[in-house]
């Protein structure tokens, strides 16, 4: 048999077998692990592979995770948070620009910054019953 | 084993006939199982992971693409799955009695002879470190053949090559013992 790969002999195609059969560490691994040895399967195993694959087979496939409608809802809720951020540091740094940093912690807590927190809130809770609603009709139909 | 077979029972069981799947299990299961033994040298765990590598292949059937011969893209998955396994669970070292299962029809002298070598090999290739003895076993398993090798592990072949030699060579460091026993290719039985 030849064996033209051999990465220790491959010169010499020629010599492939009698170098092989003269190193003895070769003799020995390949009487320890060429396939050349059978090791019979079990009586049962070919039926029991079978009937895991039948079972296999009648299992429906797994509920792939719906992204076309999170990520609609997702990039959403991201977009608000980035508005809210950029909303959030107008209102706190532009009076301290003007004069004392510490103007800006009241203009945080006015009236017209909790009206946004609740807008925005609102909106939030908004679009989540909306993504689940929409999400509970996709998987019905 | 033919390779038309296999193609035919795969574009069976791709076309929604689940039983064709059983000709190739029937086809693989002495050499998957074998793999496996080299890999555990446990008969138990090596049907388990055959059995695993089988489901595997009916699962991901569909991602066999025919450039490749289906036995190259089934050892390859299997043995991906065997390399993955011993590494998450290394095989116990077993009982003596446990490390030479196929055969041993000889006399009771000379099987107590072999039996001390091959557990002593056994130990020595299952010290190596598993990048070496993953090569070394696929190696000699597909008759000492490189780019079988190299396609099941999905690796280049210098780099099996590069490890073949390094593996060899520690072996042949912890194999020094046995340059006494007389060495030669186990007669058939």
């Amino acid at each position: 048999m030849s064996h033209p790969n051999h990465p220790l002999h491959n010169q010499n195609d020629d010599h492939q077998s009698d170098d092989r059969m003269r190193d003895p560490l070769d003799a020995v691994l390949l009487a320890e692990f060429n396939s050349a040895e059978q090791l019979r399967p079990s009586s049962g195993f070919a039926l029991s592979v079978i009937d895991a694959i039948h079972e296999e087979a009648v299992i429906p496939p797994p509920i792939p995770f719906p992204w076309k409608l999170f990520l609609p809802g997702a990039i959403a809720v991201l977009c608000a948070l980035v508005a809210l951020v950029i909303w959030a540091a107008r209102h706190a740094f532009a009076p301290a620009a003007v004069g004392n940093f510490t103007l800006a912690l009241p203009s945080l807590t006015s009236v017209d910054s909790t009206l946004g927190w609740i807008a925005l809130a609102l909106v939030l809770t908004l679009i989540a019953v909306l993504s689940s609603f929409r999400m509970a009709n996709g998987r019905s139909r | 084993m033919s390779a038309a077979e296999d193609q035919h029972d795969v574009a069976q069981v791709l076309a929604g006939n689940t039983a064709a799947f059983e000709g190739i299990v029937r086809r693989w299961q002495s050499p998957l199982i074998n793999l496996a033994w080299r890999f555990c040298r446990d008969r138990s765990r090596a049907e388990d992971m055959a059995q695993e590598a089988f489901l595997r292949a009916f699962r991901n059937l569909a991602s066999w693409r025919q450039d490749a011969v289906f036995s190259t893209w089934l050892f390859s998955l299997a043995t991906n799955l065997y390399c993955t396994e011993l590494r998450r669970i290394p095989p116990q070292s077993l009982p003596f009695d446990e490390v030479v299962e196929p055969r041993d029809p000889r006399s009771i002298d000379g099987g107590l002879e072999q039996r001390n070598r091959e557990a002593t090999i056994h130990k020595a290739v299952h010290t190596l470190p598993p990048k070496y003895r993953e090569v070394l076993i696929l190696y000699y398993f597909h008759e000492m053949d490189v780019p079988s090798t190299a396609q099941s592990l999905n690796l280049p072949e210098g780099t099996v090559k590069a490890r073949l030699f390094r593996g060899r060579d520690l072996l042949r460091g912890k194999l020094q013992p046995l340059a006494g026993l007389r060495v030669g290719v186990r007669e058939s039985a």
